[in-house]
This record gives C-alpha cells, sequence and structure tokens, in this order.
C-alpha cells in the first residue's frame, strides 16, 4: 500500500460518533460522546472551547494518535487504528504535521537541522535545499544556523511552522500555536500559518481560544460540555 | 537510515549537556573503568601473589621423595615445556677442630631455585655456591665460631665459607629444616661421602613453568604418585602462608564483586532517569514520524554511543591506573610483575556494554510506547521506568557477576535475598525515621514546619536515596572493619614477641638448669614433656575394628605423635567441648582430628607410649593454631597420668637480637640439645603479611571511591530535579537563602538517618562474620556508632553545597523552561 499518495476521498478527516473517556483513579472521565466532523481537503479549521473541555484531546484522535473510546475517524479515506504501527508510522512521517504550544524544537538542532529532520525521516534527499527554502518562506533565512536557545518564542514557532510545512502534508495539526506569544507575534504566527495554508492547499486544523484568531479560519467549531457544535459566519 | 544515524550521533553529543545523560556517561565510565582495573590488578596481584608463594616455595611445584628421583620426572616436565632443577636436602654434622654442629644441608643443581631467589652477604650473582665453596647462614658461624672466609668440614672434604646465607626459598620441610642450613653444589655432594646408602635425605625436583602447564604436570604426578613421594604445590599449601594467601585474594573479589555492583546500581539508576525525562522527545519524534523500531533504534544507538566512549575513556583510564599502582607498589611486589594479560580489559567494556543494553531494553520498549498525544498536555508527564523488568534484570546480573566472583550459586542468592530484603527494610524504616525526626524539629525550629511538609513530600525520594546510600556505606564499613580484622588477625598471628626459637630434646635433668638459663636473660617460658606414642584402641577395641578405611589411612595413626600433659590448657587453645578436669584422667583432642577419626567426648581412647598401654576418656575437644609457634599438640592428657613414663622436653621462645649469645650459653652447657631456629621463616612470613594487608586497603579505597561516586550520582540526580523546585519555589517568593536552608537541613537530617541506618545494618552484619568467619568474640565498634552518621551527614550536606553553588537563579529558571 502507498501511503505517501492519500486516498481520493470527499473528506480529509471523517469523525464518525466519536466518543472519549479516560479512566482515572478518581474514577472515568467523560470528554465526550457522539462527535461527528468531515472535513474537506485545503479547509482552514478552528476549534475553540474553554479550557479543559477536551480540544486537545479532540486533536490527537483526529491526528490518529491517539484511538477514540468509541465511534471511528478516517484520515484520507483510511481508519488508522487498523494500520500497523509501521504503517501508521509512515503515513504521519509523510502526510502529517503538527504545530505545538511550546514549539517542541530539538535543542541540539539548528533551524536548519530541526526543519530538514523530518525530509530525513521521509529519505527526502533533496532535505537541505527544501528545508533552505521553508525557512525563508517564514522569514528566517538569516537564522539558519541558530539554535532554538538563541532564537525568540515567536522565531521558534517559526522554525516549527517550516518544520511543519516541509513534507508538504496533506494535514497540519496546531494545538494552540500562539498560546505562548505575545498578541503581535502571535497573529504573526497565524498569518503564516494561513499563507502556508493557502499556498500549499494544506488542511489546517487550529486550536485557539482566542475568537479573532478563529475568525480567520473558513470554519469554527466550539467545544463545550461534550458537545461539538460548528459556527456558521 | 543515514539520517537517524546521523540523530542518534547529534543526541549522543547533546546529550553530554544533559544532567542525566552526563550521570549516565561517568556512571559507565565509572563501572568500566572500575570493572577494568579490578580484573586485571586482580589478575595481575593474583598472578604476583601466587608467584610470591611460589617464591617461597622456590619453585611452582615440588616433587619430593625419600628416594632418588625417577628420571622420568623431569622427562615429563620437559615435554611439557617446564623448566626444572633439583636439590637434595640432608641434615648432617658439619665440624670445625673443636665443634660439631647439626645443620641442613642443600646440594644445589643449577637453576636452584627455579622461584624466588637466594640472598648472600656480600651480595652475589652467581647461581651456585664455586666448587668448594659453601654458603653459610649465620647461625652457623655464630654457633661454630667462624667467620667467612674459614673452612669447614662436611664428611670428608672441607669446604670454604665464601657467603653467608641471608634468606633462601625452598628451606626443605619437617625437622630437616629447623637446623641452620648451608649450600653446595650437587656435584660436590658425592665428594662429600655423606650420601650413603640409607642416609636419610630429603630428594626434591623442583618445576616452574606456565599455570596450565604446570597443572596438568601436577596432575600427572598425582595419578602416578609413589609411597614415597610428595607433591608439593603452592595452592594446595595448608600453611600460614596458603591461609594468608587465600583469604588475601577472596578479599580482594569481594571488593570487585562490592565494586561491580555498585557500577550496576549506579548504570541503573541514570539509565532509570534518563529514559523518564526523554518520554516528550521521544513523542515529538513520533509525531515526525518514526516508528517505535526506529525510535527504539535511535535512543539504542545513543546509548551505545555513550557505552563506545566510556569503554574507550574508561579502558585508557584503567590502563593508567594500573600501571601506575603497579609503579607504587613495584617495592612490595616481586619482580618483574608479570604483564598485563589484554583480555582481562576488555572486561569493563563488555560488562558495561551488557549491563546498558540489558538495563535499557526494557526502559527503551517503555519509552516507545511513549503517547505522542502527551504533547499536547503542558503538564509534564515522565513516562514510567518498567521498574519491575529492570529489578529483574538488575537481580540477574547481580546474581550472575556473584557466581562468578563468589563462585557459588546459592551464596550469591542468599546474598541478594538479603540486599533486597534489607533494601526494603532500609527504605521503609529510613523513610519512618525521617517522619519522625521531623515531627520532632517541627516546633524547635524556625524552619520546623516547612521542613515537616517538605518530608511527608520526599517520602519517594528517601525510600531510594536512603537504602542505596545505606547499603553502600554499610558494604564499605563492613569490608574495611573485615579488612581490620583480618589485618588484626594476621598482626596477631605473629605478634612481635612470637616465638623464633624452638628447643628440644631437653632432658628430665637439664630441665631445671634450661629454665635457669633462659630466666637469666629474661626469658619466661613453659617446658612440655613429650611422649612418643600412636592411638592404637578405641573403646577397648583396636581401630581396625572401630574405624572405617578412610579414617584407618589418617596421618596421624601412621606415626608416632607427640603426646604431652599439662595441669590447664595452653592459652593459644580454647575448648569447644567437655570440661578440661585436671584432678580426673582424661585427654582432651584437637577438634578437626577427633571429627576426622569420629572420635567424642568420653570415648575411652587406648594409646602405645613405647610400649606401655595408657587408656583415658577423652575429657574435651579443643582448637588451636598451628600457625602459633608454640608447641602443639594433638592429645593433651591431665597430670599424673603418664608420670612414670620416660619424657623428654620441648619448648619455643622469642629470642631476636640476643640469639647468638644464648645460644652458645645453652649448647655450650648441654651439647645434646636442639635449638631450631625460625626467625628467617618468621620474617619472610611478616613482611608478605604487611604487603597483604596494604594491598587489600588499596582495593578498598578504590570501591570506595566508586561507592563515593555512586552517592554523589544519585544525590546530583535528586539534587538537580530539586532545583526545578526551588526554581519554582523562588518565583513563588520564597527567598534563596531560605529555600537553601531548607534544603541542607533536609539533607542533614537524610544523611544522620542513613548513617544511623547503616551502623545498625553494620553492627547486625560484623556480628555473623565475626562469629562464623573469623571465630572472633562479636564485639561493637563505638568508633562507627558516630564517625558514620557524621560522615553520612558531611557527605549529604557537602553535595547539596556543591549543587547549590552550580546554579543561578536564571540557570534554574531556564531548567524550568526546559522541554525536550
Ligand atoms: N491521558 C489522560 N488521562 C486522564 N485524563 C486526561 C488525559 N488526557 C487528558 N485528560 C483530561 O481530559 C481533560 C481535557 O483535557 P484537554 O484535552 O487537554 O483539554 P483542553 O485542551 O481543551 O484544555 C482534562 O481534564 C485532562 O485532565
Ligand atoms: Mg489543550
Amino acid at each position: 500500500m502507498d501511503l505517501s499518495n492519500p486516498v481520493e476521498t470527499q473528506f480529509v478527516i471523517n469523525a464518525q460518533d466519536v466518543a472519549k473517556q479516560f479512566a482515572t483513579q478518581a474514577g472515568p472521565i467523560h470528554l465526550f460522546s457522539k462527535i461527528n466532523l468531515q472535513i474537506k481537503p485545503g479547509e482552514t479549521v478552528a476549534i475553540t472551547g474553554p479550557s479543559g473541555a477536551g480540544k486537545s484531546s479532540l486533536l490527537s484522535l483526529l491526528a490518529g494518535l491517539d484511538e477514540p473510546s468509541a465511534g471511528s475517524i478516517a484520515l484520507c479515506g483510511r481508519t488508522l487504528t487498523e494500520l500497523s504501527d509501521k504503517q501508521q508510522s509512515a503515513f504521519r512521517a509523510a502526510s502529517i504535521s503538527f504545530v505545538f504550544q511550546s514549539f517542541h524544537l530539538l535543542p541540539e538542532l539548528d533551524a536548519l537541522g530541526n526543519v530538514m529532520l523530518p525530509l530525513q525521516i521521509l529519505g527526502n534527499k533533496q532535505a537541505k535545499t527544501i528545508a533552505t527554502a521553508r525557512l525563508e518562506q517564514v522569514g528566517l533565512s538569516h537564522r539558519l544556523h541558530h539554535k532554538p536557545a538563541q532564537l525568540s518564542g515567536g522565531e521558534q514557532q517559526r522554525v516549527a511552522i517550516a518544520r511543519a510545512f516541509a513534507t508538504q502534508p496533506t494535514l497540519l495539526f496546531a494545538d494552540e500555536p500562539t498560546g505562548n506569544l505575545d498578541q503581535h507575534t502571535g497573529e504573526q504566527i497565524i498569518e503564516q500559518l494561513l499563507q502556508m495554508n493557502a499556498s500549499e492547499g494544506t488542511t489546517l486544523i487550529l486550536i485557539t481560544h482566542d475568537p479573532a484568531l478563529a475568525q480567520r479560519c473558513q470554519r469554527v467549531f466550539h467545544l463545550d460540555n461534550g458537545q461539538l457544535q460548528e459556527h456558521t459566519v | 537510515m543515514r539520517a537517524l544515524g546521523a540523530l542518534a550521533i547529534r543526541q549522543t553529543l547533546a546529550g553530554f549537556t544533559l544532567p542525566e545523560c552526563r550521570a549516565l556517561f561517568l556512571a559507565l565510565i565509572l563501572a568500566i573503568f572500575t570493572t577494568s582495573l579490578m580484573a586485571v590488578m586482580g589478575d595481575r596481584l593474583d598472578h604476583s601473589l601466587s608467584r610470591k608463594g611460589a617464591e617461597l616455595l622456590g619453585a611452582d611445584l615440588i616433587l619430593q621423595s625419600t628416594r632418588p628421583l625417577h628420571p622420568q620426572r623431569t622427562e615429563a616436565a620437559e615435554k611439557l615445556g617446564i623448566r626444572h632443577s633439583g636439590v637434595t636436602q640432608l641434615a648432617t654434622m658439619a665440624s670445625t677442630e673443636q665443634q660439631f654442629l647439626l645443620i641442613s644441608l642443600r646440594a644445589a643443581q643449577s637453576g636452584y631455585p627455579l622461584r624466588g631467589e637466594i640472598h648472600l652477604q656480600p651480595s652475589s650473582t652467581s647461581a651456585l655456591p664455586a666448587t668448594g665453596h659453601i654458603w653459610v647462614e649465620s647461625a652457623i658461624l655464630e654457633r661454630l665460631g667462624l667467620a667467612l672466609g674459614d673452612s669447614l668440614t662436611l664428611g670428608e672434604r672441607d669446604f670454604i665459607i665464601s657467603h653467608t646465607l641471608i634468606s633462601s626459598p625452598d628451606r626443605g620441610r619437617g625437622f630437616v629444616s629447623f637446623n641452620p642450613q648451608a649450600i653446595i653444589r650437587a656435584d660436590d655432594l658425592a665428594s662429600t661421602g655423606l650420601l650413603l646408602p640409607g642416609s636419610r635425605a630429603q630428594y626434591r625436583l623442583l618445576f616452574a613453568g606456565e599455570p596450565e602447564a604446570i597443572s596438568t604436570l601436577q596432575q600427572q604426578f598425582k595419578d602416578g604418585l609413589e609411597t614415597s613421594e610428595r607433591l608439593i604445590a603452592i595452592d594446595e599449601e595448608e600453611d600460614r602462608r596458603g591461609s594468608a594467601l587465600s583469604r588475601a585474594s577472596a578479599f580482594l573479589k569481594l571488593v570487585a564483586f562490592l565494586t561491580l555492583l555498585i557500577s550496576g546500581l549506579t548504570i541503573f539508576l541514570s539509565l532509570r532517569r534518563f529514559t523518564r525525562l526523554q518520554n516528550r522527545r521521544a513523542a515529538l519524534l513520533r509525531t515526525l514520524g518514526l516508528n517505535r523500531a526506529q525510535l527504539a533504534g535511535v535512543y539504542l544507538l545513543q546509548l551505545l554511543g555513550y557505552w563506545f566512549i566510556a569503554a574507550l575513556v574508561g579502558t585508557l583510564l584503567a590502563l593508567f591506573a594500573q600501571q601506575g599502582l603497579f609503579l607504587l607498589l613495584a617495592d612490595m611486589l616481586p619482580q618483574p610483575i608479570p604483564p598485563t594479560r589484554p583480555l582481562f580489559y576488555l572486561l569493563g567494556p563488555a560488562m558495561g556494554g551488557m549491563l546498558v543494553v540489558a538495563l535499557s531494553l526494557p526502559a527503551l520498549k517503555q519509552l516507545c510506547r511513549t503517547a505522542p498525544a502527551d504533547l499536547f498536555h503542558e503538564q509534564l508527564q515522565s513516562s514510567g521506568y518498567p521498574v519491575r523488568i529492570s529489578y529483574l534484570v538488575l537481580g540477574l546480573f547481580i546474581l550472575l557477576s556473584g557466581f562468578f566472583y563468589l563462585n557459588s550459586l546459592v551464596l550469591s542468592l542468599l546474598l541478594m535475598g538479603i540486599l533486597l530484603l534489607s533494601a526494603l527494610l532500609i527504605a521503609w524504616l529510613g523513610a519512618r525515621l525521617m517522619v519522625l525526626f521531623g515531627h520532632l524539629l517541627q516546633n524547635r525550629l524556625h524552619l520546623g514546619s516547612l521542613l515537616q511538609s517538605r518530608i511527608q513530600q520526599q517520602q519517594r525520594w528517601y525510600r531510594l536515596q536512603i537504602p542505596v546510600t545505606c547499603l553502600l556505606l554499610s558494604l564499605l564499613s563492613i569490608n574495611y572493619l573485615a579488612l581490620t580484622d583480618l589485618m588484626q588477625r594476621w598482626r596477631a598471628e605473629l605478634p612481635a614477641n612470637t616465638p623464633d626459637h624452638f628447643l628440644i630434646n631437653v632432658q628430665p635433668w637439664e630441665t631445671d638448669d634450661v629454665i635457669n638459663i633462659l630466666q637469666q636473660a629474661d626469658i619466661g617460658t613453659q617446658l612440655w614433656p613429650i611422649y612418643r606414642g600412636r592411638l592404637t584402641a578405641l573403646n577397648q577395641a583396636p581401630l581396625a575394628d572401630t574405624l572405617n578405611a578412610e579414617q584407618l589411612s589418617h596421618g596421624s595413626l601412621n606415626r608416632e605423635l607427640n603426646l604431652t600433659w599439662a595441669d590447664s590448657i595452653p592459652a593459644h587453645n580454647s575448648l569447644t567441648q567437655g570440661n578440661w578436669q585436671p584432678d580426673q584422667p582424661g585427654v582432651s583432642v584437637e577438634e578437626k582430628l577427633a571429627d576426622e577419626l569420629g572420635l567424642k567426648v568420653g570415648d575411652l581412647l587406648g594409646f602405645d607410649i613405647g610400649g606401655t598401654r595408657v587408656e583415658v576418656p577423652i575429657n574435651s575437644l579443643r582448637t588451636l593454631r598451628w600457625d602459633s609457634f608454640q608447641p602443639n599438640f594433638f592429645y593433651i592428657f591431665t597430670p599424673a597420668q603418664l608420670n612414670e613414663l620416660p619424657a623428654s622436653f620441648i619448648t619455643s621462645f622469642h629470642l631476636g637480637d640476643r640469639a647468638g649469645e644464648i645460644n652458645r650459653n645453652l649448647l655450650q652447657n648441654h651439647p645434646t640439645l636442639t635449638l631450631i631456629d625460625v626467625r628467617q621463616l618468621l620474617n619472610q612470613l611478616q613482611t608478605l603479611l604487611g604487603q597483604l594487608a596494604q594491598l587489600s586497603t588499596l582495593l578498598l579505597l578504590l570501591a570506595a571511591l566508586a561507592a563515593l561516586l555512586l552517592v554523589y550520582t544519585t544525590l546530583h540526580q535528586e539534587l538537580e530535579q530539586r532545583q526545578k523546585e526551588n526554581a519554582l519555589l523562588r518565583t513563588l517568593g520564597a527567598s534563596g537563602t531560605r529555600c537553601r536552608q531548607l534544603d541542607l537541613l533536609e539533607l542533614a537530617l537524610t544523611g544522620g538517618c542513613t548513617g544511623l541506618l547503616a551502623v545498625a545494618i553494620t553492627e547486625l552484619s560484623l556480628w555473623p562474620v565475626h562469629q562464623r568467619l573469623l571465630q572472633l568474640e562479636p564485639v561493637l565498634h563505638p568508633t562507627l556508632w558516630w564517625a558514620l552518621p557524621l560522615g553520612s551527614l558531611v557527605l549529604f550536606v557537602t553535595m547539596g553545597l556543591i549543587s547549590h553553588r552550580s546554579k543561578s537563579l536564571s540557570a534554574s529558571y531556564r531548567l524550568l523552561r526546559q522541554q525536550l
């Protein structure tokens, strides 16, 4: 099965009756049940909601990093949880990228190294050229050889964005990418994400609790009390 | 895959800036270094020491006979590439114009001795006396009033005394070795006419060569041993030196085992921390598309990277350290020191590699199961370390190395069980003790309540740190005390006034005068009557009817023994069974002999003493020290049992430097006395024992260093963790000084508790060690009671101070922010 070429389907994400609960020592936590979500290729989607509502949990389900307690999720037409670890990983490497609130760059690698890493994992021979181009795209051509510790928060996040787009993923998941940044920098970062999304045709799933940022996405969902509701603009 | 390799390499290098990787790396170096060093040192020392034994013996193997040895014997040795030489030793009269003296003459062939050296005065390099020359011990010169250059008559031939014999290996065995010694060339022996058919001489063949060849030869000889022949090998020597050597090598092995245990534990703890702190990174790499196998590969490569560098560094260090140590020890060891066997350098890296792989595999498996989803949650969840499997691996490792070093599965199992149980017990006790102290201090210190809550929070840490440190301290102090006891025992075996002369053949009418002469020279002594006799009956039946075949062949039954009587049991004997009742007919029997012959208290023994039959019941069993240089007896009768029988007397005493004068005095008045000089033997022994003690101390110091590093590693890991908490506390407004005081207070308390528990463990473990192994009355060690807790307290506080100094606020704040 060739995992690098996604199966042609109408929905890039198709979640059906998804439920999630955690068993904890204090008893089970029911985050949500019966969540349905269909997203088409190239769409930009924002998910908002109060802290603790389960946004991050939903995101990791949608990205196939976690298994739902009930229901099914298909990414690009295939159910990830039915695949072997190897196949899942290969699919992730080729088609899914993440941007996190706290950047998560490898501290020992410089900006270029961090962006090259996913390409190298894919065995891409042009890793360096592509990574350099990506960093230029996010305006960091003068920071190629700086280590994360030498970069500001905004710059680190831009490196993370360059890394996320390096492999031309089908899906990009961003969990509060501006949460650790001041408002101005945050807006720039969102701008960057949307720009890249527009130029690459990547589907973007963005978690934020800034309504203004959410409004810049095509579709906005609100998760609260276990209910996911779409706001029609 | 090149990308993954490169990633692993970068990760390895980057790891050097992370505290837990640094700890792991240092621990590995330490483990590899100490294991290799111990292996190489142990091997070379063992080699050296057994050579030292060989040098007292003069060979690696000796075949001794009362008849000339068959040439086949030397041919067998030549086939195996073993060097050989021969010597004939006999007791004979040496004479001057005025005097006679019984001496022990050795006629040596070329190459003699094969191990060790003959020391002469004036010093000489010639291997054998020149033809017509003789080397004699100073006792011969003293007693016969001779000087170098004078001539001495042996049988039909005169010899020129060319050198004084200061010391020589292979003094011979038994009676012949007690007389003053002289050496001539073997080719000169015939011309003396001393060696007539029927003359009592010892013929010895000496062999030296590779250990494997020697043991082959030994086996060959053993299989075809004639009744007149006896094999003497270093490792079969049951004498003082033998037991001192084996005790020393057992001690070395124990120390090596201890070091290995410590290293293993260090690696285990560092690895645990390393994998615990890697989960975020692992999760990230998973989101970037690495599958589990690839992730495991990257981490395994990283760990192997540390192992590889540590192996290089550790081996190099071991190489230099052992060179240095042997340079330091050069004076103490026989030269040349045998070369290092390179194979032993591989032991450390092999052990380290095995440990890393075995201990990290379960952890890596766990790491690879890291849920990438964790990355979305900001609170740091450390991945669990698969504790159970790792403990299993660690236990297996202890068991294996225990088996390797102690040569006994049962013993190492027992040891492991004891270690485990004690660790659990100490963990529980330590945590309780901390709570108790926290409670006591709560209202007495201004930091009391903060301390109290800190202690409540840190229970988990105490349950790890306290048992680890406590066991280390206990093991070290047990070893240290065992070593001091060992040394004391060695010293006690040969105190300064150890008798260095035996006087035998004292006739009953000479006893008063002999005692007089000795008393005038301020030498107090006891004369023991000697009766020559043998055991012939047990419970009124001949031995043949009551003993089995093996018992009947017992050495003590086939020759005449020296029997004696006494009012009381000698001081260097101790009763183990029965009672000594001097007014009742009875005999006290040496315990080991009684055991071998199946004799019990109450048995009626029949002796044949010069034709007279004597029957007495066994009243007691006793142990004695053959190495006491005192007259020793298998059988001691109560008074009045042997009164009417003819006896001669024996005694031993210390003469030291006054030997010449008193010898002359005694022998001039009583020419038939035999005075046996054992000073040379004694000196050789004292030197050897002193060196063994120094070596053991040195190795113990190395183990202590390893232990210190382990405690440092564990403590440092915790303190680094503490920095994060303190950084948090400080951002909440607690003053730096307050944090610091609280930390130090807690550390002092932890150190003190650990030390206290270690004292208890040490004393409890030494009890059986003393009773069973060293056969000493168990004693408490009062110094330990304050030294150990104080030392441990100082250790903890010092580490705390070091750790505090190394972190500024901004650095610890950065620590807080560190995510990957
Ligand atoms: N692995 C887990 N086990 C138990 N509880 C979890 C786990 N992951 C998340 N939770 C809980 O689920 C709830 C929702 O978490 P999260 O998805 O992070 O919410 P949000 O991102 O909307 O703030 C929280 O109360 C969190 O504690
Ligand atoms: Mg969240």
